[in-house]
């Protein structure tokens, strides 16, 4: 187990290079580089030398793979480069934006699990019971609302009738700090930001997961081993929760990785609507921007990210299915 | 997604006119300015009780303000902070004549080529070091120097040199004479020692472009969170402060950023925001449901939105075929179900709100039939099968091409596509990212009609820049990098634009521009769509505010600004 | 598919196949659901109107009325105008054509990516033929769809035809995933071993045996995935990458109508409860189909 991670950790490498390298090419070929977007846009009567100046500047007009090859090697040394844009390193610019994503996600993620699993047993169970048809409707319902659509009518129907209990929109009220509030206070300013963005978030993925649940929760019931288990006579709570569950699991971990690699770019709506300063607003800013530096940093790290979830379903598999060996 | 109206009328103001506007006097003149623009305007009643130190105001930013550095920043959301942060060498007043900032006096030589300006002594940067010529030098000449990285090298394209007489003294040597100079070198003071040690090509590497700026403005950076908000503070030793009965009143500045529109709808009706310019559809509802809450202020903008025509590609080279598409397309639809009938036509290229306004352009009517003339006149045939008309048997094809992310694009180019096939020309729409567009379509010159907004800032010498043929030459690529993108070339044009810079005298100037105005109208280069009547909302809390003709509630002038909650 | 999973038995058993009978097992098996009839029949509807769109539509793509924008629901306008006068319910119709196709189109081709190269990398699972599958299948998936989507379709023009080709090849991994973790666990299982000693080719193996028992949760992720896909459409209108005027998707009504939420809400809610709607249907349906497709489902 320990020498397969390795080897599956080493095989990351060559991974996240390929796709660094894929996403680099894409950005550098759209048409309107940074250069552009900073002096064109801007200066009426531009000379256009300035233009060429700066690209020679930024090193914009050397071929692609030696840029490529730069950026990687300063990465390497822990250099992320500038962002154009913004005219700061793009460690500064992104450096609030991913535990802001991450904040709001894991905990998305958290709920979505604690709901969604109970949800999809309790269905697949009482198949064909009025539970198990709400249930289905509810989660059909969470995936079918377009989130903008949802996140609106929260501001409209929610925030705004509490009496500003629940913002519309922030993470955070300016100068509610630990040192002069303590942590409980910022603990329940940051808990009330949160609550629409995170209803949007975890009603919007819960159908996935329940659907997933309860399908392979129905797989798993009908199988000869259960039945054998039934016959024995053990009670039907050890029975599905002891030897139906963990085999049930198995789908639903392999959607897992997926899910988190979603969590970079899938909520850029949510982020702009509820304002939220997250990577996934960073991100699209910066390629509608041409803000190569800031996108890349933001690829690489979703990319980490995504392969982290794979490692984790890995491990997780050989945790709930014995059966699965490597080596 | 979308740079919101504010944003764009701010941007062309600064890019064209350096930084903002400023002050006027305000106690002399506690009634907002005038009505220059004609349309609706609604005069918000005349500030009660005294101002007051104290309070906290809550702004908007659609997006991240992307530099505090005065001669680097690029976007609106920068400018609004940039405009706190430094004091400039003048103010404009209500009729964009300047007034005393950090020049105290200034005075034209005779050939009109050397301009003097005594700097007012005393002025201390929030960081307690002196401003004086030195650092008004400095920020010129970076803009200047050839390593300048920033996108405003070409406002200074007039001077020849800086040359800093003593500690208060500097003349400015001018290459020829320039009537718009003085919006010209309006720029934030940067403190030349806070950039010590940094290149011109490395100062955004200096603390003071990024989280330590040094300025002389009424406010100061107390708290940047990026992606969350910017959070000012008053500066108590502002060196105007005096001058203005103890200004800025505002103990603090909150810019919240938010990036939707509707979620910042949603924040000014809560009470989160104190200031939002909304949606034309917005504002009607506003007005009636929170009368008691939020204060209007109307302002006609100084500036239009346009179609860019392609001069210099077949069939767009004939002024005939121009002209037909001005009087087939259906502007009053478009201002009617774009914009909510708040717009106007804009007659000319000089919207009606400027001095330089010809009043006797009117504006061109609807016309199907005299545009279908003119076609037929250029040579088109009407194929009635098609009901569009030919030319060597090519039908009368366009390509409209606009920056995805807009509703209001969206129904522009329907409204345009449904207006122009009633006079037999057919038009593809194309709604791309707006960079791509810009780089494979119309600098290039790939295209036939596109669609921009245009901000005349403070003086109309801005129209240089999109008639003049300097600023439409493509360059060793075929690329038009300049704002005239229609490549309209026109001798007389360029002649008179060139000499409107030159002359001081107001009145030769306005001969100038509206010589100017008519050939513009009659070549019909580009079409004039709308010129927006905006609202600006703010909460009533809110006293003081001062409507500025062409900009609205701007930022310009928030240290006027006081709280009064009853 | 169903079929051929019963055909396993069969075999094991020296039976005669009952092709027929099955199928109309399956068939009963589906009625029986009757929120899956009840969705399968309104999706033929929609795809009817989407076919039949030009004989539908009262008006025409961009038939434009000034004077008459935002008129609220009427038997003139059953679902009002818009900002510019246009005729929601023409425009839905016409829409339909593009939100409809964009689901299918990309979730085929998800599905038929998804399901092979889950199927090879699971039945040889831990060899180089899966790692190398697993790795392509994570590369792509390291990159994040959405902003490769933005970055695509600024590159090349936005069209319905390059929305749908991002979508269908970028949205396949998790599927393969999905189609992977079945066969790791189902190839060890007894009627594999059985087949296998019998003298069963991979490839039958494969798509004859093991594919046919995975088919539940491959269904499951299909049905789920036209609704993401028409949603994603939808999401890249909203960011005004979407489809080109003067086509329009349910996905751009709903965001061009927007800004008017509160003054024309029917401009919006149309097309939002369409596209609720139709993944809600297809939901339905991929349920249906999941338990009838399952043999060894009794009620």
């Amino acid at each position: 187990m320990g020498r397969y991670l390795l080897k599956r950790v080493l095989n990351m490498i060559p991974l996240l290079i390929l796709a660094t390298l894929l996403s680099f090419s894409i950005m550098q070929l759209a048409p309107g580089g940074p250069e552009k977007v900073l002096l064109a846009a801007e200066d009426a009567t531009l000379d256009p030398s300035r233009i060429e100046e700066l690209r020679e500047r930024w090193g914009l007009n050397d071929p692609i793979p030696v840029q490529y090859v730069r950026w990687l090697g300063n990465v390497l040394t822990g250099d992320f480069g500038r962002s154009y844009f913004y005219r700061k390193p793009v460690s500064e610019v992104i450096g609030s934006a991913l535990p802001a994503t991450l904040q709001l996600q894991s905990i998305a993620l958290f709920l979505t699990y604690l709901i969604a699993l109970p949800l999809g047993i309790i269905s697949a169970v009482r198949q064909y019971s009025k539970l198990d048809y709400a249930v289905t409707g509810l989660a059909f319902a969470g995936q079918a609302a377009p989130s903008f659509w949802v996140a609106i009518l929260l501001i409209w129907g929610v925030a705004m009738k509490s009496n500003g209990l629940i913002p519309t929109n922030g993470i955070a009220t300016p100068g509610v700090n630990f040192e002069t509030y303590g942590w409980l206070s910022v603990l329940a300013d940051r808990a009330k930001y949160m609550i629409l963005p995170l209803t949007v978030m975890v009603f919007g993925s819960l159908t996935s997961l329940t659907r997933y649940m309860r399908s392979s929760m129905l797989e798993v019931l009908k199988e000869d081993y259960i039945r054998t288990a039934r016959a024995k006579g053990l009670a039907e709570k050890v029975v599905v929760y002891k030897h139906a569950l963990r085999n049930a699991l198995l789908p639903v971990i392999s959607i897992s990785g997926g899910l988190l690699s979603s969590m970079v770019g899938g909520a850029v709506i949510t982020e702009t609507i509820f304002s939220w300063p997250g990577i996934g607003r960073v991100g699209f800013d910066a390629v509608t921007q041409r803000d190569y530096n800031v996108s890349m940093a933001i690829m690489l790290m979703s990319g980490v990210l995504t392969l982290i979830g794979f490692l984790l379903v890995d491990i997780a598999y050989v945790w709930v299915d014995p059966r699965i060996k490597y080596d | 997604m979308r740079i919101s109206r504010r944003a764009a009328s701010l941007l062309s103001l600064l890019v064209v006119a350096g930084l903002a506007l400023s002050a006027c006097g305000p106690k002399q003149d506690p009634t907002p300015p005038g009505n220059n623009g004609g349309a609706q305007n609604e005069q918000p009643a005349p500030s009660t009780g005294q101002p007051a130190v104290g309070g906290n105001l809550n702004l908007v930013l659609e997006k991240e303000p992307d530099s505090f550095n005065s001669i680097l920043y690029t976007t609106a959301y920068g400018a609004e902070i940039v405009t706190q942060l430094y004091a400039t060498l003048f103010e404009f007043n209500e009729k964009y004549e300047p007034t005393p900032y950090v020049a105290e006096s200034w005075e034209m030589s005779e050939d009109q080529l050397t301009l003097s300006i005594k700097i007012r002594e005393g002025i201390k940067f929030t960081d307690g070091t002196d401003l004086d010529a030195e650092d008004v030098a400095f920020t010129l000449e970076a803009i200047m120097h050839p390593d300048y990285t920033g996108a405003r090298a070409s406002s200074l394209r007039d001077v020849e040199s800086i040359e800093v007489v003593d500690k208060h003294n500097l003349k400015i040597h001018l290459k020829k004479p320039s009537a718009p100079l003085l919006t010209n070198i309006n720029y934030g003071i940067l403190s030349k020692e806070a950039f010590e040690g940094y290149s011109i090509a490395e100062m955004e590497k200096a603390p003071a472009s990024m989280d330590a700026p040094v300025g002389a403005g009424p406010y100061k950076l107390k708290e940047y969170v990026r992606g969350q908000y910017v959070v000012m503070e008053r500066n108590p030793d502002w060196f105007m402060s005096e001058q203005y009965g103890g200004a800025p009143f505002i103990e603090t500045l909150t810019f919240k950023i938010i990036p939707d529109s509707q979620t910042a709808l949603a924040a000014l009706q809560n009470g989160e925001i104190d200031r939002l310019t909304p949606e034309a559809s917005d504002v009607a509802m506003l007005e009636t449901q929170f009368a008691d809450k939020l204060t209007a202020y109307n302002w006609d903008r100084n500036g239009f939105g346009y179609m860019t025509l392609n001069n210099s590609k077949a069939p767009l080279d004939d002024k005939r075929v121009r002209q037909a598409l001005t009087l087939g397309l259906d502007r009053e639809a478009i201002i009617t179900g774009v914009l909510e009938d708040r717009a106007t036509i804009p007659p000319g290229p000089i919207p009606p709100i400027s001095w330089a306004y010809d009043d006797s352009i009117e504006v061109l009517e609807r016309d199907v039939e005299k545009a279908k003339q003119l076609l037929e006149e250029a040579g088109f045939v009407m194929n009635e099968s098609t009901g569009i008309y030919e030319r060597d048997g090519e039908p009368l094809k366009l390509t409209f091409f606009a920056g995805a992310g807009a509703t209001t694009t969206e129904a522009i180019g329907a409204i345009a596509r449904s207006s122009w096939k009633e006079i037999g020309v057919d038009l593809d729409v194309q709604m791309i990212d707006f960079n791509a567009m810009m780089d494979n379509y119309v600098a290039p010159g790939k295209f036939d009609v596109t669609f921009s907004a245009f901000n005349l800032g403070l003086d109309p010498d801005s129209m240089f820049n999109l008639f003049h043929s300097s600023a439409g030459q493509p360059d060793a690529n075929g690329n038009v990098l300049g704002f005239n993108r229609a490549r309209f070339y026109n001798d007389r044009v360029d002649e008179l634009l060139e000499k409107a810079r030159e002359e001081f005298d107001p009145e030769k100037r306005k001969e100038y521009y509206s010589e100017f105005q008519r050939i513009v109208v009659d070549e019909a280069p580009v079409i004039m769509v709308y010129s927006n009547v905006y609202t600006d909302f703010v909460n009533s809390r809110v006293k003081g505010v001062v409507n500025f003709p062409g900009f609205g509630a701007t930022s310009d002038y928030i240290y006027r600004w006081y709280i009064n909650e009853k | 598919m169903a079929v051929a999973a019963e055909q396993k038995t069969d075999k094991l058993y020296g039976q005669a196949p009952k092709e027929t009978t099955q199928f109309q097992q399956i068939v009963r098996r589906f009625l029986r659901n009757k929120a899956a009839v009840v969705g399968l029949i309104v999706l033929l509807l929609m795809y009817l109107v989407a076919i039949f769109a030009p004989y539908l539509a009262s008006e025409s793509l961009d038939a434009m009325n000034i004077p008459a924008r935002f008129t609220p629901p009427s038997l003139e306008h059953p679902f009002g105008t818009d900002n510019l006068g246009r005729d929601v319910l023409s425009r839905m119709i016409w829409g339909s054509r593009v939100s409809l196709s964009v689901g299918f189109v990309a979730m085929t081709m998800a599905v038929a990516i998804g399901s092979l190269v889950g199927a090879v990398a699971g039945f040889y699972g831990g060899t180089w033929i899966d790692i190398l599958l697993m790795r392509l299948a994570e590369a792509i998936s390291i990159i994040p769809v959405f902003f490769l989507l933005i970055t695509v379709v600024s590159v090349i023009r936005p069209s319905i035809f390059n929305i749908m080709l991002v979508i269908g090849v970028t949205s396949w991994p998790g599927l393969a995933q999905i189609v992977r973790s079945q066969f790791l666990s189902l190839r060890q299982r007894d009627f594999t071993e059985a087949s296998r000693a019998m003298g069963a080719s991979d490839a039958r193996l494969i798509f004859r045996h093991i594919l046919p028992n995975a088919a539940g949760p491959i269904i499951v992720s299909a049905t789920l995935r036209i609704g993401s896909a028409i949603l994603t459409e939808s999401s890249l209108s909203f960011l005004g990458l979407g489809t080109q005027p003067p086509l329009t998707s349910w996905g751009q009504m709903l965001s061009q109508g927007r800004p008017f939420l509160l003054q024309a809400p029917w401009v919006s809610i149309f097309p939002g409860l369409a596209i609720f709607i139709v993944v809600i249907c297809f939901n339905f349906v991929g349920d249906g189909l999941r338990d009838a497709l399952d043999p060894k489902m009794k009620r």
